[in-house]
């Protein structure tokens, strides 16, 4: 019973591939640019080696709130599974 | 630049890591209470930074505020503040300090406590976050930040398999939504090539971008729709509402639905709603749309409600309902419609959180939560009972309550001059005056007489009792002199359509 | 450097396989994998933006995917928590089983 349900889900995943693949292949070259793109956030792909720099430079830059927002994220997530692992023993 | 300094999520970050370290302290000792007073102090300094927030936008001229680190907003992540952000963040704190009160005695024999509020606290200043970001991807930091706090609170009287099995259903529902938002946003940055909300309004060849982005609305609709419980998407909120602890129902159900709503209504409003006449069949296809969604959620909320027999699973389906009214006002597209959303956004989170609370203070003194089984008891708990009496007739639309007001602003809207959507009217008050239906068989159950006599059922503790009491005054004084959240939705409506140019000249200049 | 149909075309099939991942397996653990797999469809999609222009390279999808990264780990992590506990309670790692909920 359940390996019929399997192959139906398989059959319809391959079925909507080739769709998307075939809708993208005849539609997709209009896929829009952006208009206006600004010149600090681009880098050249010629210096392989310096890439690290760059990126760092750039997400210490521009994005350091979602960068200290993600310090509480972390937070929360330590807090949780400390809260659901923890075993209590406890003689009442 | 500096325009204000976000106090509230300051607050609440110190608050989480004092809890959390107070609170690991006196489980070694076992014994002490103060990580209950210093979270409650904590919500109580945070509501007072987001009424300095609202002192300080209603001083500025265009109404506008933007905090960010480091360098400036088209590339830099910000905090952009307007009227409709302020409005979410103090709906969400002031419910959530009588959820606080509440949590004192309600989780009094419960474990790992200082995990309980640090985690509260989080879920809170994720939450205050969505409503101030300018960013999409700030927007989603803070986003995951509240899912997380909200997975592990519904799941965590984990001794019991009911939290369990609700939890998990829900983590796999959510974030699933959540990584179809991130993937809708995907497709949004590479039509625009940044990602701030004002930017991506502006920045778009819209007429290139047919398709795409239909494809883009789609997923970032599925993705707010999971947690919006909208309907085809709904089904993770009958089990874990009445499985988490009762603040947290009450929270969840009052606030964080909601927020998917804001969620949707911020993208949908500031991105695609004033290029919609540059798609083809654009502000018809999403007016239909939301109307349509509307009905189903409306009809299916209450119908389901009709059939249940335990209360908070009642509850949680009255909120699905509840989501349907406020899609009408979305759909309408006019300023009046979105007052009265945002109007019903408060007003639910007061009245369904009451009906948690209350709900909750019964089922712990009862230990069951079947509606059969709770004959006559509300005779025994006499506060209990009016309390809920109050807030499920305000769900239920009565005059004179607060639920009233916004039902009449959300229904008249949909017939305004230009929306010509009468079936929509219609069918709401239809579904208004069928959901009195399942709300008047549980007070009748509670105030019958009582078949055989439960052993010493004393009323619940004075802690419990005075945000109960607190909201149900609110609900019945807002309904009868509704002037000042009046005007603070009317603010937060206004913001949304017309100062919109404000929102994002400010970005782009 | 392929054009951008090849890209989006795997971003929509990755997305296609994390749905019947999630929606056909009944292992608790897989259905974990199957949001993982659309949370990497999300970060090719982002990184396939950002590398349409030739000879450079847009710097800001590249910082979005390093941090979404980070928050996959911690909603998997926390997925990972209720797995355990389930395992707890009832002994079995089939979704399947988890049907006592009802109505």
């Amino acid at each position: 019973m359940s390996r019929s349900y399997a192959v139906m889900g398989i059959v319809l995943s391959i079925f909507m591939i080739t769709i998307a693949a075939y809708a993208i292949e005849r539609y997709g070259a209009t896929f829009p640019t952006p208009i206006m793109l600004s010149g600090r956030q681009l880098a050249s792909t010629s210096d392989v080696g310096g890439i690290v720099g760059l990126m760092s430079g750039f997400i210490w830059d521009y994005r350091s709130l979602d960068l200290v927002m993600q310090t509480l994220v972390l937070l929360a997530t330590a807090t949780g599974c400390t809260a659901m692992l923890r075993i209590i023993r406890r003689k009442r | 630049m500096f325009e204000f300094i976000p106090y509230t999520l300051i607050f609440l970050f110190i608050g989480a890591v004092t809890t959390l370290s107070v609170g690991i302290i006196e489980e070694r000792l076992g014994k002490g209470r103060v990580k209950e007073w210093l979270s409650i102090i904590f919500i109580a300094l945070a509501l007072g930074g987001s009424l300095i927030l609202y002192n300080e936008i209603t001083s500025k001229p265009l109404g506008l505020m933007v905090f960010s680190i480091g360098n400036e907003p088209p590339l830099g992540s910000c905090l952009e503040v307007d009227r409709l952000s302020v409005f979410m963040a103090f709906s969400t704190l002031f419910l959530s300090l009588f959820v606080g009160v509440y949590s004192f005695s309600y989780m009094e024999h419960d474990t790992r406590l200082g995990e309980y509020y640090s985690l509260l606290l989080l879920m809170m200043a994720g939450m205050v976050g969505v409503a101030l970001a300018g960013d999409f991807f700030t927007f989603f930091i803070f986003w995951e930040l509240m899912c997380i706090s909200s997975y592990v609170l519904v799941a965590f009287r984990k001794e019991r398999w009911g939290p369990i099995e609700a939890g998990f259903k829900y983590l796999v529902m959510s974030s699933l939504g959540s990584v179809l938002i991130l993937l809708g946003m995907s497709f949004l940055y590479g039509m625009a090539g940044n990602v701030n909300f004002a930017y991506m309004s502006v920045g778009i060849n819209w007429g290139a971008a047919g398709i795409w982005a239909y494809l883009a609305f789609i997923l970032l609709f599925i993705g707010f729709g999971v947690k919006a419980a909208i309907v085809p998407m709904h089904t993770w909120l009958p089990d874990a509402h009445p499985e988490a602890p009762s603040p947290i129902s009450a929270m969840l159900s009052g606030m964080v639905i909601e927020t998917g709503l804001y969620g949707l209504i911020r993208v949908f409003y500031v991105v695609f709603m004033p290029n919609a006449t540059l798609l083809p069949n654009g502000p018809e296809m999403f007016k239909y749309l939301f109307a349509i969604f509307a009905v189903i959620t409306m009809s299916i909320g209450n119908i389901m409600a009709l059939l249940q027999k335990d209360i908070k699973r009642l509850l949680a389906y009255s909120s699905i309902a509840q989501i349907g009214y406020m899609l009408i006002g979305v759909a309408s597209g006019t300023t009046y419609g979105l007052l009265g959303s945002f109007l019903h956004i408060f007003n639910h989170s007061l009245m369904k959180g009451l009906a948690f609370l209350a709900s909750g203070a019964l089922v712990e003194r009862v230990e069951t939560r079947n509606l059969d089984e709770m004959k006559g008891l509300g005779r025994f708990m006499p506060v209990t009972t009016i309390t809920l009496t109050i807030s499920l007739l305000g769900l239920g639309g009565v005059p004179a309550t607060a639920g009233f007001v916004s039902k009449f602003i959300l229904f008249g809207s949909a017939l305004a001059p230009g929306v010509d959507m009468w079936w929509l009217t219609l069918i709401g008050v239809l579904n208004s005056a069928f959901s009195i239906a399942y709300y008047l068989p549980i007070i009748r159950t509670l105030i019958a007489t009582p078949t055989g006599a439960p052993s010493g059922l004393k009323e619940a503790p004075a802690s419990m009792l005075i945000p109960m009491g607190i909201m149900a005054i609110l609900i019945v004084v807002l309904g009868v002199y509704p002037q000042p959240i009046l005007q603070l939705a009317d603010g937060a409506s206004k913001a949304l359509t017309e100062g919109l140019q404000n929102y994002i000249l400010k970005i782009l200049l | 450097m392929l054009e951008i149909q090849v890209y989006l075309i795997t971003v929509l099939s990755l997305l296609v396989i994390g749905l019947y991942c999630m929606t056909f397996k009944s292992n608790m653990i897989r259905i974990l994998i199957g949001i993982e797999i659309i949370l990497n469809a999300a970060n090719l999609s982002f990184i396939a933006f950002s590398a349409r222009m030739v000879g450079y390279v847009d710097l800001m999808g590249q910082s979005l995917v390093v941090m979404s990264i980070v928050l996959g780990g911690s909603v998997i992590a926390v997925g990972l928590t209720m797995v355990v506990n389930a395992y707890k309670h009832y002994k079995t790692l089939d979704v399947k089983e988890l049907r006592r909920l009802r109505w």
